[in-house]
C-alpha cells in the first residue's frame, strides 16, 4: 500500500483526504505524509481504527521550530502498525498561536508527548485533558526548545534573590488561586504533597491517605515522583510527576557539533550508554549516506549486546533488591563489574564511553579485549543459572510477582509500551528483528515472549534476553571480520595518526574534524533501535550545517511510565515497588 | 507487711492516677497508653496477691493484645481532630454520672466506716503452689469445666458474629 | 549475713553476668551478621576497625551516639521520645527467665543459672518463676507498642504505614508462636523453662524431633514476631524507607537497632531451650560448662536468621497475614491436637510414639506447605482480569 492508496481509503474522512498533501517516497514499509493541521485528528482516528491500516502504536510526537518561517512549528507524528511492521510519518505545519486537535483520544500515550511539545515549544493542543508543563518546573517562563529562547545568561536562583527571579505572584495566581506568598511558605508541606498533582487533592478531601512516593525514594530508580491515593494499603489512583533531572540535552545539542553532542547521549540512559551512542549515530549516518564496514558493525552489535546485559543486570539487581533479595543486587553488580572492566579497557571510561562514533568506532578494540569478553562468556552463564535457582521458583518471588502489574496487549500498544514489557504480553516485537539495523540480520537469536503480561513474565523475558544477548556476543566474537572498523572518509572521521607525518591534508582534517565538525546534508532522519527498555531512536533534523538543527530522543521509558497508574491500580504499595522494578525505567532517559 | 503496704499504696496511686488520666486525656492515643499503664498496675496487684499466672495473663491478653487492637483502631480512625467536634447527644448524662459517682464514693465510705471488712477473718497463708499454673489449671478444667466451655462457645459465637458483620456482602 | 542478703547478692551477680552475656552477644551478632551477609554477597564486610573488623559495632555505636538527635517539628513529643524505650525495655526483661545453665551447688546453697530461677539456702527457698514462658510471651507482645507508637507519633505517612503493618503482624504472629510452644510444654509437663530443659535431658531426646512441626512454626513465626527478613515489612526500606523508625536518629535509632538484635537473641534462646535441649547435653556434664553449650546452640539459630536474610526476598503484607492465619495457626493447632492425642492414648511410651509421629508429621507438613505455598495460596486474579494472552509471533521471523 502506498500513500495514494492509503489516503483514498473509504475510512479516511473526506476532510483528511482532500487536505492531505502527499509527499515523500514509500521506502519499504515506511511511508510519509504531510497533512493539514485540521485533518490530524480525523486522519489519525482513521489510521488507528481502519482494520486494514491499524496504526495501533504511536511512537512519538515531537515538533521542530522553524524559526523565522511561517508556519513556525512543524509537528511530527510517527506511528507503527504492530505487528505488521508498517511505519508512517505525518508532518503538519502549525502557525504561531494556533492549536492542533489532540490525539489523546486515539492513543493514550499522546498525553505526555503532547504535554512535552507544549512544554518545550508552546504549541497548544485543543481538548487535551490536562495540558500543563511536564519536564520544566511549573513556574518556568518561556518554552526552552524554541530557537529564540535565551541560551544561558540566566541568573542563578538563590534564597537571597529567588523572589526577584521567580515571579511568585504570577505563579501563585496560576496554580494556587492567588494565595499570598507567606501562606504558601506556611502551608508548604501540604502544598508540596499536591504540587504538580492537584488532581489527587480530591482523595485527601475524601479522607484517604495520599502518599508521595519520591522524588527521593529508594525504589523509584532516581527522581521519579509517584503520588498514590490509598485505601488502607490498596492503591485506588496514582499520578506521576517527572522532570526532576531534566537537563535540556536536546537544547544543548543544538549548539554543539555532532561529535560533541554524542557525549551528551551517554548521559541519557546512563545504564547502557553505548546504546545511546549507537542510536544517535545511526540517523546521522543515514543522512550522510555512509556504509560502515562489517568489522565496525559487528563490534557495534557486540558492544550493544554487552550493554544490554549490563543494563539487565542492573535491572535484575535493583528489582530483586526492591523485593528484599539484597544478595542478588550485589551479584548483579559483581557481574556488571566485568562488563565495566571491558568498557574501561576499551575506552578508559567505565560509563560515559562515547565509543561508537559517526562513521564507525572511535578506535579498534585493544589487545586483551577479546580475552576479557571470552572470560565473561565463560563465567557468566553459570552465574545466570544461579540467579534462576535463587529466584525463578522461589515461592516468595512467585508470590510477589505473579499476577502483579497486569497490562493487556491492547493497553500496552495504546500506551506506546515497547521492549520487554510489550514482549511479556506475548507479542514478539523486537526492532532488531522487525527493522534490522547495523548487522543484526546476520545474527541468530530468538525473541523471548511471555504469556501473562505480569511482573513475573517480564522477569522471565528479560532473563531470557540476557541469554540471547550472550548468544549474539558469542557469534559476534567468533565471526568477527577482519578489515577496517570505520569508514575511510576523513572528512567525517579522524585520519590515522601516522598519516599526519606524511600528509598535509590529513593534518588539516585532524584539525577541522574535531573543531569544526563535518557537514551533514539537510534533511531529517530517524532510526529505531532496540534498547533494553524498548524502542529507542534519535530524530535528527539537519539544516546542512555541522550542528544538529534539532535532536530528539524517543525514549522508551517515557512512554512506558505513563502506564504505571493503570498497572498499579488495585494493588498494594509493596506491589508498586515490584511494578516499578519491572518497568525498569531510567529517569535520565525519561527526563533527558 | 510494711513492704506490702508500701507497694500497695504506690500501685494504688498509679492505678487511680492513670485511670483518671484515661478519662481526662484529650488525645485518644495518650488515653490508650494510660490505660495500658493502668493494666500493668493491676497485674502488679495480682502479683502482690501471689497470683502470678493471672498477672502474666493480664499483661499478655489485656496489655499485649487487646490494647494494641484499641490503638490500631484509634490510629486508623484518626480521632485526633474529630474529638473536638463530637456533639454531646445526652447532655444530662454528665450530671447523672457525677451524681452516681458521688453516691458510689459515699456508699464505699459508709461501708468502710461501718466496719464491714473488719469482721472478715484473716485468710490462712496461701500454699506455696497458690497462683501457679497447675492449681489454676485444675480449678479451670475440673471444678469449673462447664463455665469454661460455655465461655469458649460464647467467644466462638462472637468471632463468627464479627466475621459476618465485617464480611463484604458483594460477591 | 542474713540469708536474704546472700540471696540478693547472688541474684545481683546473676543479673550482671547474664545481662553482660546478652550485651556481648548483641555487638557480636551485629559483627557476625555483617560478616556473614558480606560473605554471602561476595563482599568483604567490616575489616578496618580492630582485628577482622571486630570492633566495628563499637565504632558504630559511638557514631550513633555522637550524632545529632533530631526531633521533627510535628511529632507528638512525649510518645515520640518514649517509643524506643517501650521497644527496648521488654526486649531486655525477657532475659530474666531464660536458663543459661543448670543448678549450681556451692556449699549448702544451690541456685540455678537463671535470673528468676530456683534458690535454696539455709532457711530460704525461692522456687523458679512458675509461668516463665508466659512472661516471655507477654513481654514479646508488649514490644509492639514501641513500634506502633513510634510509627504513629512520627507524623509521617510512611512511618504510620509501618506502624500499622507491625501492629497487625506482631499480633497475628503471637498466636502461632504461642500455640507452637504448647506442644513441647505438654511433653515437658511444666511451664518452667528449666523444667523444659530437664525434661528433654530425661527423655534423652531433643524436642526438635517429636515437635518438628512446632519447631518450624516457632522459627518462622518468631522471625515474623521480631520483624526479621523475610518478614521485615514494618521497616521494608525499599517500600517504606525504614517504616516506623524513619524519623529517628542518634541514640533513639540505636535503641531500635539494639532492641531488634536483643529480640533476635532472645527468640534464639527460647528456640534453643525448647527444641535443642537448652544448656544440657545428653550426658551429665559440668554445670559450669553448660552456658557454653547454650551459647553454641544460640549461635546456630542466629546464624540461621542471618542466612535467611541473605537469601530470601521479602513477602508482601497481605501474604504474610494469610500465611499467619491460614497456614501457621491451623498447623500449630493440628500439631497441638496430635500431641495431646498421643499423650492421652499412649501414656507408657509417649516420647517414642511422639518422636515417630512428630518426625513423619513434620515431613508431611513440609511437603504439604511447600505445595500449598507454591500452588495453592497464590493470589488469583479476578476472572474479569484473567485474559490469557496467546503468544504470537506474527510479523516477526525468528
Amino acid at each position: 500500500m502506498n500513500n495514494n492508496e492509503l489516503i483514498t481509503r473509504d475510512t479516511v474522512p473526506e476532510a483528511a483526504r482532500s487536505v492531505a498533501e502527499k509527499a515523500g517516497t514509500p521506502e519499504g514499509r515506511e511511508m510519509f505524509l504531510r497533512a493539514d493541521k485540521d485533518a490530524i485528528l480525523p486522519l489519525c482516528r482513521a489510521l488507528h481504527d481502519d482494520p486494514a491500516l491499524k496504526y495501533n502504536f504511536l511512537s512519538d510526537i515531537t515538533a521542530v521550530d522553524l524559526y523565522k518561517q511561517e508556519p513556525r512549528f512543524e509537528i511530527v507524528y510517527r506511528m507503527y502498525s504492530i505487528p505488521d511492521g508498517r511505519r508512517l510519518w505525518i508532518k503538519t505545519a502549525v502557525p504561531t498561536g494556533e492549536e492542533v486537535e489532540t490525539v489523546t483520544s486515539v492513543w493514550k500515550n499522546a498525553d505526555w508527548l503532547e504535554r512535552e511539545v507544549y512544554d518545550m515549544f508552546g504549541a497548544r493542543f485543543t481538548n487535551h485533558p490536562d495540558l500543563r508543563r511536564i519536564l520544566m518546573p511549573a513556574n518556568w517562563i518561556g518554552h526552552p526548545l524554541r530557537k529564540d529562547h535565551p541560551l544561558g545568561n540566566e541568573e542563578v536562583q538563590f534564597t537571597i534573590n529567588k523572589d526577584d527571579i521567580v515571579p511568585q505572584t504570577a505563579f501563585l495566581n496560576e496554580h494556587f488561586e492567588g494565595m499570598d506568598f507567606a501562606e504558601y511558605v506556611e502551608r508548604g508541606d501540604e502544598i508540596n504533597t499536591f504540587y504538580g498533582a492537584a488532581n489527587m487533592r480530591k482523595y485527601e478531601q475524601e479522607g484517604r491517605i495520599v502518599l508521595n512516593m519520591g522524588p527521593q525514594h529508594p525504589s523509584t530508580h532516581g527522581v521519579l515522583r509517584v503520588i498514590l491515593a490509598l485505601e488502607g494499603e490498596t492503591i485506588i489512583d496514582a499520578d506521576q510527576d517527572i522532570g526532576y533531572i531534566h537537563t535540556g540535552i536536546e537544547k544543548t545539542a543544538e549548539s554543539l557539533i555532532y561529535q560533541q553532542a554524542l557525549t551528551l547521549t551517554d548521559r541519557m540512559d546512563y545504564v547502557a550508554p553505548l546504546m545511546n551512542n549507537f542510536a544517535y549515530v545511526l540517523p546521522i549516518e543515514k543522512l550522510l549516506g555512509v556504509e560502515i564496514p562489517p568489522r565496525g558493525q559487528f563490534l557495534r552489535v557486540m558492544l550493544n549486546e554487552l550493554s544490554r546485559i549490563g543494563s539487565h543486570l542492573i535491572w535484575l539487581g535493583t528489582h530483586a533488591l526492591e523485593l528484599g533479595a539484597v544478595s542478588i543486587f550485589l551479584y548483579g553488580f559483581r557481574d556488571r563489574e566485568i562488563l565495566l572492566d571491558i568498557f574501561e579497557l576499551l575506552s578508559g571510561q567505565r560509563m560515559m564511553t562515547s565509543w561508537i562514533n559517526v562513521g564507525g568506532l572511535r578506535d579498534d578494540i585493544p589487545e586483551g579485549f577479546t580475552d576479557l569478553v571470552r572470560y565473561f562468556l565463560d563465567v557468566f552463564p553459570s552465574r545466570l543459572d544461579d540467579y534462576h535457582a535463587l529466584l525463578t521458583k522461589n515461592p516468595i518471588w512467585l508470590e510477589r510477582t505473579k499476577g502483579i502489574g497486569y497490562l493487556s496487549r491492547e493497553d500496552a500498544l495504546n500506551y506506546g509500551v515497547s521492549g520487554p514489557i510489550l514482549r511479556a504480553t506475548g507479542l514478539a516485537w523486537d526492532v532488531r528483528k522487525v527493522w534490522p539495523y547495523s548487522a543484526y540480520e546476520e545474527f541468530e537469536f530468538d525473541i523471548p515472549t511471555g504469556e501473562n503480561s505480569d511482573v513475573y513474565d517480564r522477569y522471565l523475558v528479560r532473563m531470557e534476553e540476557i541469554r540471547q544477548s550472550l548468544r549474539i556476543v558469542e557469534q559476534a566474537l567468533s565471526k568477527l571480520p577482519e578489515g577496517n572498523y570505520r569508514i575511510e572518509d576523513y572528512k567525517i572521521v579522524l585520519p590515522p595518526r601516522q598519516r599526519l607525518d606524511v600528509s598535509m591534508e590529513a593534518l588539516i582534517h585532524h584539525f577541522l574534524v574535531p573543531t569544526h565538525g563535518f557537514f551533514v546534508p539537510a534533511g531529517d532522519a530517524y532510526v529505531s533501535t532496540e534498547s533494553p527498555r524498548g524502542e529507542m531512536g534519535f530524530y535528527i533534523v539537519s539544516d546542512g550545517g555541522t550542528k544538529p538543527y534539532r535532536m530528539r530522543m524517543r525514549s522508551p521509558s517515557f512512554s512506558t511510565l505513563q502506564s504505571l497508574p493503570l498497572m498499579s491500580k488495585g494493588h498494594l504499595v509493596a506491589d508498586v515497588v515490584a511494578i516499578l522494578g519491572s518497568v525498569d525505567m531510567i529517569m535520565g532517559e525519561v527526563d533527558r | 507487711m510494711i513492704a506490702e503496704l508500701v507497694i500497695f499504696i504506690i500501685l494504688g496511686t498509679v492505678a487511680v492516677a492513670t485511670g483518671v488520666a484515661v478519662i481526662l486525656s484529650k488525645n485518644p492515643v495518650h488515653a490508650v497508653l494510660f490505660l495500658v499503664i493502668n493494666f500493668f498496675s493491676v497485674a502488679m496487684f495480682y502479683l502482690v496477691l501471689s497470683a502470678q499466672f493471672v498477672a502474666f495473663l493480664q499483661i499478655l491478653v489485656y496489655a499485649g493484645a487487646i490494647m494494641v487492637l484499641f490503638l490500631f483502631v484509634v490510629m486508623l480512625l484518626n480521632l485526633t481532630g474529630a474529638i473536638e467536634s463530637v456533639q454531646d447527644k445526652l447532655p444530662a448524662q454528665k450530671w447523672v454520672g457525677l451524681a452516681l459517682g458521688i453516691a458510689l464514693l459515699l456508699e464505699a465510705g459508709v461501708v468502710t466506716a461501718a466496719g464491714v471488712f473488719r469482721q472478715v477473718p484473716a485468710a490462712p497463708p496461701p500454699s506455696p503452689n497458690f497462683g501457679t499454673s497447675a492449681p489454676v489449671g485444675v480449678k479451670l478444667f475440673f471444678d469449673y469445666l462447664l463455665p469454661f466451655e460455655v465461655t469458649s462457645v460464647l467467644l466462638l459465637i462472637a468471632i463468627v458474629g464479627s466475621i459476618v458483620l465485617a464480611r463484604r456482602r458483594t460477591y | 549475713m542474713p540469708e536474704i542478703l546472700v540471696f540478693l547478692l547472688i541474684k545481683l551477680i546473676l543479673v550482671i553476668v547474664i545481662f553482660a552475656l546478652w550485651m556481648t552477644m548483641v555487638p557480636l551478632l551485629i559483627w557476625l551478621e555483617r560478616k556473614v551477609i558480606a560473605d554471602i554477597q561476595v563482599r568483604l564486610g567490616p575489616n578496618r576497625v580492630g582485628p577482622f573488623g571486630l570492633l566495628q559495632p563499637i565504632a558504630d555505636a559511638i557514631k550513633l551516639i555522637m550524632k545529632e538527635d533530631i526531633t521533627p517539628a510535628l511529632v507528638d513529643k512525649w510518645v515520640y521520645g518514649l517509643a524506643p524505650a517501650m521497644l527496648m525495655v521488654p526486649a531486655f526483661l525477657a532475659i530474666a527467665v531464660i536458663p543459661i545453665g543448670g543448678v549450681v551447688t556451692i556449699g549448702e546453697r544451690s541456685f540455678a543459672l537463671q535470673i528468676m530461677g530456683l534458690y535454696r539456702g539455709p532457711g530460704l527457698f525461692v522456687p523458679e518463676l512458675d509461668a516463665g514462658i508466659l512472661l516471655v510471651l507477654a513481654l514479646s507482645s508488649l514490644g509492639v507498642y514501641g513500634v506502633v507508637l513510634s510509627g504513629w507519633s512520627s507524623a509521617n505517612k510512611y512511618s504510620l504505614l509501618g506502624g500499622m503493618r507491625s501492629s497487625a503482624q506482631m499480633l497475628s504472629y503471637e498466636l502461632p508462636l504461642g500455640v507452637a510452644l504448647v506442644g513441647p510444654l505438654l511433653l515437658a509437663g511444666t511451664l518452667r523453662l528449666n523444667g523444659v530443659v530437664e525434661a528433654q535431658a530425661d527423655y534423652g531426646i531433643w524436642f526438635i524431633v517429636p515437635q518438628l512441626v512446632a519447631f518450624a512454626i516457632f522459627l518462622m513465626s518468631g522471625t515474623a514476631e521480631i520483624n526479621r527478613s523475610p518478614f521485615d515489612l514494618p521497616e521494608a526500606e525499599q517500600e517504606l524507607i525504614g517504616g516506623y523508625h524513619t524519623e529517628y536518629s542518634s541514640f533513639r535509632f540505636a535503641m531500635f537497632f539494639m532492641a531488634e538484635y536483643v529480640n533476635m537473641v532472645t527468640i534464639s534462646a527460647v528456640a534453643a531451650t525448647f527444641f535443642l535441649g537448652g544448656y544440657r547435653l545428653f550426658f551429665n556434664d559440668i554445670v559450669w560448662l553448660q552456658p557454653v553449650w547454650f551459647v553454641l546452640k544460640l549461635m546456630a539459630f542466629l546464624y540461621l536468621f542471618i542466612w535467611v536474610r541473605g537469601t530470601l526476598p521479602r513477602v508482601r503484607y497481605d501474604q504474610l497475614m494469610k500465611l499467619g492465619w491460614k497456614v501457621f495457626l491451623p498447623v500449630a493447632l493440628g500439631n497441638l491436637l496430635v500431641t495431646g492425642l498421643v499423650i492421652a492414648f499412649s501414656p507408657a511410651n509417649t516420647i517414642l510414639v511422639m518422636s515417630i509421629v512428630g518426625a513423619l508429621l513434620g515431613i508431611a507438613t513440609f511437603f504439604g506447605l511447600s505445595y500449598a505455598i507454591v500452588y495453592g495460596l497464590r493470589r488469583r486474579r479476578p476472572e474479569s482480569e484473567r485474559r490469557v494472552v496467546e503468544p504470537t509471533r506474527a510479523g516477526v521471523s525468528e
